[in-house]
């Protein structure tokens, strides 16, 4: 079973919280995606709001635990200072750590991100830093007391699926201990498994189930293609072949002259 | 845990309510029904920034600003000039003239 920061992980689907046509279907998809874990974030509440109430009330009674975002923020600052505000509210440690550094892109700020990462272990907290595929700044987080990573594999939002396989791939074995998930990017339950057939860990997805047609039935689609694409990676999938290799026995064919 | 609940520390040795505007809130002293008002002649307001926006309250601690602004504290983060304010200092977080307070509540996210 998946492990991180020394928790028994029964589902490798994270999923997000946004973006659904309505809470009951949030709901509805959160249990047919399986999910032991979804993410949430914090905004401002309007003075006599209650929507912030309800909507935890919704997230506690799915019985999952929480995994708060700093989306949004685009400084250290920021970013650590929603992180302790989240932990106040959400009582948990974990957070998703998000220091935008692009605004078309949503790329991001990977020297603030390895600062902000350092600030908050060195505070106690359990960080899951969004990053991108750079072997270079995943180690520095690490470095910095990170004990997961969490690459991108395309923008956040733009269901393009893994558009560099390859760097995936080099940052699978360069990392083969670390609990890798990829978050941002997949559109779609192919793409899902297809990270999971190179070795990733875990997923995390939003936009692609809350958008569907569907959001159930996607939910539902992504949980069975993470479960598939895990089967595949321990099965040994084939390297693909440049030339074709008959697959039908060629001995003992008949001979018709 | 190593909560940071520093923001408020340095507001403890300031005086806030010399800092305040002095607004006479007529709306409160003219009551139809002749019952006490808990406002004053000469009540200070002070102004803050709320997730934004300017407001004049009476105010003068963080818990006692949720209250007046009709939130529901126990679903909400609080932040006072850029630093986390927990959940237990609200009540000890005395507010100052100028200052921009943080009022977030959990949200759907991704």
């Amino acid at each position: 079973m998946l492990s991180i920061y020394g928790e028994e992980i029964a589902s490798r689907l994270l999923l997000g919280t946004a973006q659904y046509p309505s809470p009951a279907i949030l709901a509805e998809a959160v249990r047919a995606s399986s999910a032991g874990i979804v993410t949430v974030s914090l905004r401002r509440e309007t003075a006599g709001g209650r929507t912030g109430g309800q909507f935890w009330e919704l997230i506690r009674e799915l019985g999952v635990r929480v995994l708060p975002n700093t989306a949004g923020c685009h400084s250290v600052k920021e970013a650590v200072t929603t992180a302790r505000m989240a932990r106040d509210l959400f009582g948990t440690d974990w957070i998703k750590l998000e220091v935008i550094g692009h605004h078309d892109t949503l790329q991001p700020d990977v020297f603030g991100l390895v600062e902000a990462a350092r600030i908050l272990v060195e505070d106690g907290f359990k960080v899951f830093p969004y990053t991108t595929e750079d072997l270079v700044v995943a180690g520095r987080l690490l470095d910095a007391g990170c004990a997961v990573l969490m690459p991108w594999c395309a923008p956040i939002g733009s269901a393009r699926g893994p558009v560099n396989p390859d760097a995936l791939r080099s940052f699978r074995s360069e990392f083969p201990d670390i609990p890798l998930i990829i978050d941002a990017g997949l559109g779609r339950p192919s793409h899902a498994a297809g990270v999971m057939e190179l070795g990733f860990d875990a997923v995390l997805l939003n936009t692609a189930v809350a958008k569907a047609g569907d959001p159930v039935a996607m939910a539902r689609a992504f949980a069975e293609a993470v479960e598939a694409g895990r089967c595949a990676f321990h099965a040994g999938p084939l390297e693909p072949r440049d030339m074709a290799v008959p697959s039908t026995p060629v001995i003992g064919k008949a001979v018709f002259e | 845990m190593g909560v940071a609940g520093g923001a408020c520390k340095k507001n403890h040795m300031r005086l806030p309510c010399l800092e305040g505007e002095m607004v006479a809130p007529f709306d409160k002293l003219k009551r139809a029904d002749g019952g006490e008002s808990r406002a004053t002649v000469g009540d200070i307001r002070m102004k803050l920034t709320v997730n934004g926006e300017e407001q004049a309250v009476s105010a003068t601690t963080l818990a006692a600003l949720l209250v007046e602004l009709d939130y529901e504290p126990d679903f909400l983060a609080t932040a006072l000039n850029g630093e986390l304010v927990p959940m237990t200092e609200r009540e000890r977080c005395a507010l100052s003239d100028g200052d921009r307070i943080e009022i977030l509540a959990p949200m759907q996210g991704g």
